[in-house]
């Protein structure tokens, strides 16, 4: 069974112990390079980082200026071309990644803590705190995602604050239904029993012995949850419910969507940024999965 | 597989065929596109482009418009202005009857003016009327209790419909009057069908008392709800006319069609003017020579050229430029960006260590993007260069926007507020400081207060030499334009869009809100 895998494959270093060794992380490390689209994703990941943080000392143009006449094609003006106020494009990619990486960072790192937070309660103690729970998750869940977001940015204003709180408060249920899953699972396993008649308290049960080696699909799953927060943002943006004063990739397409058949490029260049962006995310989430995931990991 | 083809054949040909007879139907009916829907038909207390088109076809009003702003008759066969000003006597033609069959006499005049005084949103548009006195039943006398010049204009066939008082006299309130969607009026078109949300279908009234028209047997308005679908719709001759289009690139788009004539003619009488206000008892903007920079700083030509595709006019004051009152000598706020900096320092704005001087907000009404959002965010890449920093605020819909401005929590805003005809209808709301209403939208929002102003906006909606008040009109504007309350931006571009085929054309100064009884498709040569 997976449970005696997964206890015996990476939880065991954890499990008792105060640190875990550094062994297992090398080791998944290793694994993670095995994995070709692993590295893919990360060297995508790590060039599109680069370029946000590192363009705009290079690149100053202010991507909410206007620089040049509206739709100037890609060319000697502008190498991108400019959008339908004149606004150059490639200052728009270089300077709206930031939004962008960043309302996708923090909306799952918002994701993932509401999301752990209720699952752990909710998968460790049970009973009437877990169907509470439940209820509450279930009420986020049977909302539409979209729906909802666009009710919140909507209520409290189109700044890219607001976005990211909206998107996380979407998007936690998911998380939530995973970490109390682990948690249901590993809790009737002997080591924690162990752990509890040796006299732990709840809080180092739940925090020291069960969380740990509830992680690894938790990983996974905020990887993932990046990819969608930035879909998210731009899909928002898209429907027009984006921050005006704040470049970024999902802001240029809802404003340029219009205007598609008189610059293509308007769109195009900051679509396949997101493209970029949001399969780098994925192909990286595919290579933790690889490397942590102990029955893939004896294929190689 | 020969058979086939033979099938296909007849069926392509009798497709051919039903086409054909259908096209030859359509020869006495005329489809109107429009993306609004009318809450219901009566234009006696209903402002707005969506219940005044079909009520214009519906109800007759006192006097019509050519494309001149000269009035001329129509249930008023003439009329006298009395030398002081203080009555006007409209004597009426003596054929016409509503569609019922009972006849259009003096009473319903004067029920429908004191309707429309105490109902119609345009509360400055009747205000100077008492009463209306009926010596006969083809003559009505309008008292009024000071001279009120416009009141010619407020005759016109959106502002001032003739109700039958057998109908809507029957003391239910006219708001709610189960009439209104079931209009009885003496226009040239009757109700047949109203399906709401989806068509209004008007056909010819046989006794409309001018012989021989209308010349149309039918007027169908399609409501269609994308207005990309409109445009394909006129395009395959699906829809016949398409008012108020003003998406720059869908007037290219039709301007290049082949079937379609698209004319800026019709919109003078509304004059819809396309503006940045300004909230004037905020700091800075509390300062003229800050909103005088900022309109330097603007940049009007750039924004009708790469914005709007030249194909806007540009605004300079608070009177739209078609109007016999616009004045054109105003100071125009060429872009200068020097004059702009050297305003805001004497303002004592100067520029701070990092480049600015202060922040501000732009507010724009949302969904018309063109002529509202892109303006915003262009104003904030010109006013950055001049050291302000302004922030672009999105209102998710229209009412949030409205709130805003009209409660006044706003610093700077895109709006757009057109003229009704006469200054006394549409322009006066705007700069007297009688009219600073919190919580009412498209009042003096700007908390703009001159008392010249108010003097001279006083002195002209009663001036009864029509040279006299073009001279206070027009110093009216020189003042307003000066003070800035308002950086005037353009005219919204609209057009109207028409099968070739159509002909005469309604291109007076009510466009498409006025009859259309002598609309008709042009005589075909033989098939």
């Amino acid at each position: 069974m997976s449970v005696l895998e997964v206890s015996g494959g990476i939880s065991k270093p954890i499990a008792p112990g105060p640190k875990p060794a550094a062994s297992p992380g090398r080791a998944a490390l290793r694994q993670y390079l095995y994995s070709l689209s692993g590295i893919a994703g990360a060297v995508i990941l790590l060039l599109l980082v680069a370029m946000t943080l590192f363009g705009p000392l290079i690149y100053h143009v202010d991507p909410l200026d206007i620089v040049a006449a509206p739709f100037t094609p890609p060319g000697s003006d502008a190498l991108l071309g400019t959008d339908y106020l004149g606004r150059d494009v490639l200052a728009g990619i270089v300077y709206g990644g930031k939004a962008t990486l960043t309302v996708g960072a923090i909306a799952a790192l918002i994701t993932i803590v509401i999301g752990v937070t209720v699952g752990t309660i909710s998968g460790y103690f049970g009973g009437a705190a877990d169907t509470a729970l439940v209820k509450v998750i279930e009420f986020f869940q049977i909302l539409p995602p979209l729906l909802f977001a666009m009710v919140l940015v909507t209520l409290f204003g189109q700044t890219l604050t607001t976005i990211t709180i909206a998107i996380g408060a979407v998007s936690w249920p998911s998380a939530a239904r995973l970490t109390r899953a682990e948690f249901l699972r590993l809790r009737g396993l002997d080591y924690v029993k162990s752990s509890r008649a040796a006299g732990a308290t709840d809080r180092h049960v739940m925090l020291r012995v069960i969380l740990p080696n509830a992680l690894p699909p938790i990983i996974i799953a905020a990887t993932l949850a990046i990819g969608v927060a930035i879909l998210f943002e731009s899909g928002l943006s898209f429907l027009g419910l984006g921050d005006p004063n704040t470049m970024s990739w999902g802001l240029m397409i809802g404003q340029n969507r219009n205007y598609v058949l008189d610059g293509w490029w308007t769109v195009v260049f900051p679509g396949t940024a997101i493209f970029l962006a949001v399969l780098a995310i994925s192909l990286v989430g595919d290579g933790f999965n690889d490397a942590i995931n102990p029955r893939l990991r004896r294929r190689i | 597989m020969r058979r086939k083809i033979i099938t296909m054949l007849a069926a392509g040909l009798i497709a051919g065929l039903a086409f054909g007879a259908a096209h030859a139907a359509d020869r006495s009916t005329v489809v109107i596109g429009t993306t609004q829907v009318p809450r219901h038909f009566n234009g006696a207390v209903q402002s707005g482009v969506a219940t005044a088109m079909p009520s214009t076809q519906i109800f007759a009003s006192p006097l019509r418009y050519d494309d001149n702003w000269n009035p001329k008759p129509y249930l008023a066969k003439s009329w006298d202005v009395a030398p002081d000003g203080l009555s006007i006597t409209l004597h009426l033609v003596t054929n016409a009857v509503f569609h019922d069959g009972k006849p259009v006499t003096s009473e319903d005049v004067a029920f429908s003016i004191m309707a429309i005084k105490k109902y119609h949103p345009f509360q400055t548009m009747l205000a100077a009327v008492d009463k209306v006195d009926t010596p006969d039943a083809y003559t009505a006398i309008i008292r009024l209790n000071h001279p009120q010049p416009s009141l010619l204009l407020a005759m016109s066939p959106p502002l001032m419909p003739i109700l039958p008082k057998h109908v809507y006299g029957d003391g239910q309130d006219l708001r709610t009057h189960p009439a209104n969607l079931k209009p009885i009026g003496s226009g040239p078109f009757k109700l047949a069908e109203y399906k709401q949300g989806d068509y209004v279908v008007l056909e010819k009234f046989d006794r409309f008392f001018i012989p021989g028209r209308p010349k149309l047997d039918k007027i169908v308005y399609k409501i269609v709800s994308d207005p990309n679908a409109a445009i394909i719709g006129l395009e395959r001759g699906d829809i016949n006319i398409l008012p108020f289009v003003s998406g720059i690139r869908d007037i290219e788009r039709l301007e290049k069609a082949p079937n379609i004539f698209i004319t800026d003619k019709g919109f003078a009488g509304i004059g819809p003017l396309n503006w940045l206000a300004f909230n004037t008892k905020k700091k800075p903007l509390d300062d003229a020579r800050v909103r005088q920079a900022i309109a330097y700083a603007g940049n009007r030509d750039a924004i009708i050229k790469a914005l709007m595709g030249g194909k806007a006019t540009p605004a300079t004051g608070p009177i739209a430029p078609d109007s016999p009152f616009y004045e054109p000598k105003v100071e125009s706020y060429k872009h200068d960006v020097a004059k702009a900096q050297k305003l805001l320092d004497e303002a004592g704005y100067p520029k701070k260590a990092d480049g600015t001087r202060f922040s501000l907000t732009i507010d724009y009404i949302p969904g018309v993007n063109e002529q509202q959002r892109n303006v915003a965010e262009f104003l904030r890449s010109q006013l950055k260069r001049v050291g302000i920093v302004v922030e672009v605020r999105a209102a998710s819909d229209f009412p949030t926007w409205a709130q805003r401005v009209s409660s006044y929590d706003f610093d700077m805003t895109m709006d757009a507020v057109y003229n009704w005809g006469d200054p006394v209808i549409g322009v006066d709301r705007t700069y007297l400081s009688s009219n600073i209403r919190k919580g009412v939208i498209w009042s003096n929002t700007q908390q703009y207060s001159n008392p010249k102003v108010d003097k001279i906006l006083a002195a002209a909606a009663t001036e009864t030499s029509p040279e006299k008040r073009k001279a206070l009109y027009s110093e009216f504007q020189k003042i307003v334009v000066n003070d800035a309350p308002i950086f005037y931006i353009n005219v919204a571009p609209y057009r109207n869009a028409f099968d070739k085929k159509l002909t005469n054309l309604p291109t007076t100064i009510w466009g498409l809100m006025s009859p259309l009884d002598e609309l008709s498709w042009a005589n075909e040569s033989k098939k």
